[in-house]
């Protein structure tokens, strides 16, 4: 599955996207749970909170759809996109 | 009834199919509320000018200083330390002096934004303050106006259009201001005039009718690789702003 990284956590990362092997029944949250595990403190803090869970202002897509219910399964899903709010104007 | 003058004026948009004289007679009828009128806002409101829009309100406090020049066209290098506001409106006034153009300077907050929304038919959003934006998203749902929000950062930016009350809102998405977000946020001038121009686009769409409003979707653009992603969103149940 393909990973992308957008917006600030993209810039802090210094990654834009990668790929993972992620199994079918694999939920969002966990997915973003053990993406969040691997990375440096500066960038899980965007994707989630001090206990864990996602974080509650990150943009969550799969497949180019927003998603609002995380206990969804992967499924054969090709891509998520994580992407904070963004605010310039 | 359009003017034989406007005809005139406008010609090449009026030949624009599905737009025509039907589509001028409505945005020379319609209001718009541009808040701020910096990098986003600046492009955007000079494009609505440009379409012939009977009125811009323009909302943005504070002077013009050195670093607001790499992106913000409205203004001069000799307007330095002079109020924004004020630079924006004459710039418009004098691109097109059929438009009128009022200006206030003071940026959207709980004071202004229910008066401001009330004289509009189209809202767009341009502020780098979630704050401002969910102001305007708010009152824009309350009163069943057009709202457009645009944002970037980096090479990238985003727009999110809203019928009032009928589409996903931005609070559907954002409904407080993140905790990691920063302040500053890097930006090429030419990246917010591009997501201006979308965002002005989409606007005139929602007012004319023309094409298919882009509602329900979050306009992705990535300009290092010139990726767009038109990322579908839904209303939230739980939204603050747009809950049934
Ligand atoms: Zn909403």
């Amino acid at each position: 599955m393909k990973i992308i990284y957008q917006g600030q956590i993209g810039a802090v990362a210094g990654l834009t996207s990668e790929e993972r092997d992620v199994s079918s029944d694999t939920t969002v949250a966990e997915l973003i749970a053990e993406i969040a595990k691997g990375k440096p403190a500066e960038v899980a803090r965007f994707l989630v909170d001090s206990e864990g869970n996602v974080s509650k202002s990150l943009l969550v897509v799969v497949d180019d759809d927003h998603v609002l219910d995380y206990s969804v399964r992967v499924g054969d899903a090709r891509e998520l996109l994580l992407m904070p709010p963004m605010a310039g104007g | 009834m359009l003017s034989d003058k406007d005809k005139a004026y406008y010609a090449w948009q009026l030949n624009v199919p599905g737009f025509g004289v039907e589509g001028q007679e409505k945005l020379r009828n319609a209001t718009a509320l541009v808040s701020r009128v910096g990098g986003l806002g600046g492009p955007l409101a000079f494009s609505l000018a440009a379409a012939g829009f009977g009125k811009i309100i323009l909302a943005h406090s504070g002077e013009l200083r050195e670093d607001d020049l790499n992106r913000q066209i409205l203004m001069k290098h000799d307007g330095l330390g002079g109020a924004r506001h004020e630079q924006a409106a004459e710039t418009l006034r004098r691109f097109n002096p059929d438009v009128d153009v009022e200006s206030v300077g003071e940026n959207i907050s709980e004071g202004n934004v229910v008066g401001l929304v009330e004289q509009a038919d189209v809202v767009f959003s341009c502020a780098p303050l979630f704050e401002e934006r969910l102001l305007m998203n708010r009152e824009a749902v309350r009163q069943k106006k057009f709202l457009v929000d645009g944002a970037m950062f980096n090479m990238e930016g985003q727009v999110l259009a809203v019928k009032g009350g009928e589409t996903a809102c931005l609070a559907c998405l954002v409904d407080e201001p993140p905790e990691h977000w920063q302040r500053r946020f890097p930006v090429i001038g030419a990246l917010s005039a591009m997501m201006a121009q979308i965002a002005a686009l989409e606007g005139i769409k929602m007012l004319t009718g023309l094409g298919e409003s882009q509602v329900d979707k979050l306009i992705h653009v990535d300009a290092l690789t010139m990726n767009m992603r038109k990322i579908k969103v839904r209303r939230n149940p739980h939204c603050k702003h747009c809950k049934v």
